[in-house]
């Protein structure tokens, strides 16, 4: 069997648990990486909204940080299409310091954010994030890329009805489920656009930069704006 | 005989640029005339029983063989095939199976057939109608190699039509959520009173709920 044979294989023993695909395949990637968190993100071409699967809790709040921050590694690696590596956040990383410096707060050492693509067709990223500083050996990069390969094969299936049917998951009947959406994120946006007299771009921009200035995720800011705790008038 | 690879590199290269289905459709078809030894193709989408949609077709006379099948009640590719499976009319001119449309065929010079089953795209069945002047052009033993490209360009099709679905589903994502928040801050409603308000206003004007969060939101932005 192909190594992405194998992962997906395993996936699916797995399958029928409370996780989703998407999840487990974040799951089993932080555990044979032996990274402390793997993060999965999917994204438009305008490289706003997205769709997230993550490992776990924390893995979920990484990938919010770059939601929040609109920049990072793994907005990079969508957008490039290249492999993006922080091997040595803790030596003074010049590109992206605020998502650095938050990153080193969490204890995480490197980050390897890796292109979903099919040809020339950008889809995302999976994000490895390790505690420990150091470049990925060969080993563990081809166990890597065959991941990616792994979570693209998992995002075109969960396309097809017919697919997700085999896969017995019943939860999975709309082509973005299995991973987390955050909807009050364009709501708000469409709520500050009103508020400030701005385009939809701004109003994005304006969120996270509140979000930023309160240290605060941009989904925590955007709740508050639906809820009319915030105002942008 | 070559290797397919190039070709097929260059069809995803054309796919990767399509909008749609039909749009991707349309470039598989051409791919089959260019490179498949067709002189006509189409490509069909089984939903219902019984009704094939054509996605995509290279020119008129496919559309003339379609209305054939309907008047002569059948013909090669009105029905669903698996994947990997192909009926075909090796020579129009003495064709017991479908001899009504075979000879209608034949009159518009169309001397053979093959169909081939195609990756089911969606959970619908697809085939790929492929139709030369020649009689026996798709018999040849070289043409084995020909039908597993052909699968393999309709597995493409396939990818890039999940890939189409997703982005789509993205999309509609953002704009019904942006839609929601412009018009819960016009109308001082709350998200769930938003969302009513779109379904309600899409039922009324018969318009998409994605389509109207569209123009919302499009009509929303400062120019």
């Amino acid at each position: 069997m192909t190594p992405v044979g194998r992962i997906l294989m395993s996936l699916m023993d797995e399958a029928g648990s409370d996780l989703t695909l998407p999840e487990l395949l974040c799951r089993s990637a932080k555990r044979e990486l032996d990274a402390v968190a793997v993060g999965l993100a999917v994204m438009a071409p305008d490289s706003t909204s997205e769709l997230v699967a993550a490992s776990d809790q924390s893995a979920h709040e990484l990938e919010v940080l770059q939601l929040t921050l609109g920049e990072g590694p793994c907005v990079e690696a969508f957008r490039t299409g290249r492999l993006v590596q922080l091997a040595e956040l803790g030596a003074g990383e010049q590109r992206w310091p605020a998502y650095s410096a938050h990153l080193l707060e969490r204890g995480v050492g490197a980050v390897f954010a890796f292109p979903l693509r099919i040809g020339g067709i950008r889809l995302g990223a999976l994000d490895v994030y390790r505690t420990r500083a150091g470049a990925l050996d060969d080993d563990d990069l081809s166990l890597a890329l065959h991941f990616v390969d792994a979570a693209v094969v998992v995002l075109l299936h969960l396309q097809d009805p017919a697919l997700r049917d085999t896969l017995g998951d019943r939860r999975l009947d709309d082509a973005v489920d299995g991973f987390t959406t955050h909807p009050e994120v364009h709501q708000a946006t469409g709520m500050v656009s009103v508020q400030a007299v701005v385009s939809l771009h701004d109003a994005l921009l304006l969120l996270r930069a509140h979000a930023y200035v309160a240290d605060r995720s941009i989904i925590e800011v955007a709740r508050d704006v639906v809820a009319r705790r915030i105002d942008f008038r | 005989m070559s290797s397919p690879w190039p070709d097929l590199e260059d069809l995803f290269g054309r796919l990767e640029r399509c909008e749609d289905l039909a749009e991707g459709a349309g470039a598989v078809a051409r791919f089959a005339r260019e490179r498949l030894g067709a002189d006509h193709a189409g490509l069909s989408l089984h939903g219902e029983p019984g009704a094939a949609t054509r996605l995509a077709l290279t020119d008129p006379l496919v559309a003339e063989l379609d209305e054939l099948r309907l008047l002569l009640h059948g013909g090669p590719g009105s029905r669903p095939l698996t994947e990997g499976s192909a009926a075909s009319v090796a020579d129009t001119r003495h064709d017991p199976l479908w001899p009504a449309w075979s000879t209608a065929a034949a009159g518009l010079d169309v001397l053979s057939v093959r169909v081939l089953g195609l990756p089911a795209i969606r959970g619908h069945a697809v085939t790929l109608d492929l139709y030369s002047h020649r009689p026996r052009t798709f018999e040849h033993d070289g043409w084995a190699d020909l039908g597993r490209t052909a699968l393999q360009a309709g597995r493409l099709l396939r990818q890039v039509d999940r890939v189409q679905n997703l982005r789509e589903a993205l999309t509609t994502r953002a704009l019904i959520g942006q839609a929601q928040g412009i018009v819960m801050e016009r109308h001082a409603l709350t998200s769930e009173q938003a969302m009513a308000y779109l379904r309600r206003v899409s039922q009324q004007s018969q318009v998409k709920v994605r389509d109207l969060a569209e123009r919302i939101v499009s009509g929303a932005e400062p120019r």
